[in-house]
């Protein structure tokens, strides 16, 4: 008859609760604690100038200059000033994929700024497939807001991509937009002369 | 002692199995992948809703598009690969908008988008049952890419359970890479022809 009541069988089963309680909040406030401490440190971020190359998972860019104008070479003809900055992309993924619209983005942009266009250098046509190892001059264009003032120096965030093999959703693999790699200062040129004499 | 030898036992026995269940799940890109058709070059294959048979694979430095006196330069920073092939719908009207260049270490190269006029390529013609059409697909590619590839093409780019046929293109060694491949338009709608120098 002592199976049916037992306060020493009660009192051992609260004990583990307990325990396992205490081991859970344990748990929970680490990881709490890792995270705030991760947000209040920044990791320093790489700052690279023109000519400096950033690997950002999926791509390898490397900055050649930004110019400001309506007339710029690689670019078709436009009536509205344009920010264009010209780059080297090359995919290191093992697809072919379009230029990636959020790689660069500006510090302080002005307000109703859209994504960039990329255009390939060589033809001036829109940058659709960029192919696996295979380096290409594109050049990014911004169309600037007609009335915001022209840019002097610009800061962009360079934003990585990273390889997932299943996602959260469905469990496939694919690329995701991931934390910002290194911030990129670039000098604004006027137009290029060339283009405009054309 | 023998029971919790046996409980331990159960336990470890539970962890090995959990975990290679784990390891061996497909993923949702395998579950739901392409059937396979494999061939060869001149092999008349047969897709759920389409036939193609790719007949003749070119190399070039650059492709000249061109259109009555309209001459057009693509150049490259690979080589460019031009692959003539003869498709047909099998059932009804279909499109086929989806080929790529399957390389030895697995990249695949998605059939060039940098020909808005060009005439004849593929995505760009209606496929009808029974009337087969000379179509063009055109990649570029790195050179090491060229070698022991397989060109893959489907209905849509994302084709879950419907055919996509794996067409091996053996090509000679030494790689035989010629200076330019010119097509040029017809006269009639649809129509060209592929000089090469």
């Amino acid at each position: 008859m002592s199976g049916r009541f037992s306060i020493g069988a009660l009192r051992k089963q609260a004990v583990a609760f307990i325990i396992a309680g205490l081991g859970a909040a344990l748990a929970v406030l680490l990881s709490l604690a890792s995270a705030l401490y991760e947000a209040s440190q920044p990791k320093d971020l790489a700052q690279v100038a023109a000519g400096q190359a950033v690997d950002t998972g999926r791509w390898m860019v490397v900055a050649h200059r930004a110019e400001f104008g309506k007339y710029m070479k690689g670019t078709p003809a436009s009536q509205q000033d344009r920010l264009a900055v010209e780059l080297d992309l090359t995919n290191r993924s093992a697809t072919t994929s379009a230029g990636p619209t959020r790689l660069l983005e500006l510090v302080s942009p002005p307000a109703g700024l859209q994504r960039p266009i990329f255009y390939l250098a060589r033809d001036s046509a829109i940058a659709f497939g960029l192919h696996p190892d295979m380096p290409e001059r594109v050049i990014a264009v911004w169309t600037w807001p007609p009335g915001a003032p022209p840019p002097q120096k610009v800061r962009f965030k360079v934003a990585s991509q990273v390889y997932k093999k299943r996602d959260n959703l469905y469990g496939a693999p694919g690329w995701f937009d991931g934390p910002t790699v290194a911030t990129l200062d670039l000098t604004v040129g006027g137009p290029d002369p060339a283009a405009v004499a054309k | 002692m023998i029971r919790v030898l046996g409980s331990v036992a159960g336990l470890v026995a539970a962890i090995a199995i959990l975990y290679a269940l784990q390891r061996t799940m497909p993923g949702y890109a395998d579950i739901t992948k392409p059937v396979t058709v494999h061939g060869a070059i001149g092999d008349r294959l047969m897709a759920r809703n389409f036939e193609l048979t790719a007949t003749k694979i070119t190399l070039a430095q650059r492709i000249v598009l061109r259109a009555g006196t309209k001459e057009q330069v693509f150049e490259t920073t690979g080589l460019w690969a031009v692959v003539e092939a003869q498709a047909a719908a099998r059932h009804e009207s279909v499109t086929i908008t989806a080929a790529s260049w399957r390389g030895p270490n697995g990249s695949r190269y998605a059939m060039s988008q940098r020909f808005s006029t060009m005439p004849g390529l593929l995505p760009s013609e209606r496929l009808e049952p029974g009337l087969p059409r000379k179509v063009l697909m055109l990649f570029e590619l790195p050179e090491s890419q060229v070698k022991d590839a397989t060109i893959l093409v489907s209905r849509t780019p994302f084709t879950p359970i419907d055919n996509e046929l794996h067409i091996k293109a053996n090509l000679p060694t030494p790689l035989f890479v010629r200076n330019v491949a010119r097509i040029i338009r017809g006269t009639t709608a649809g129509e060209w022809r592929i000089e090469i120098q």
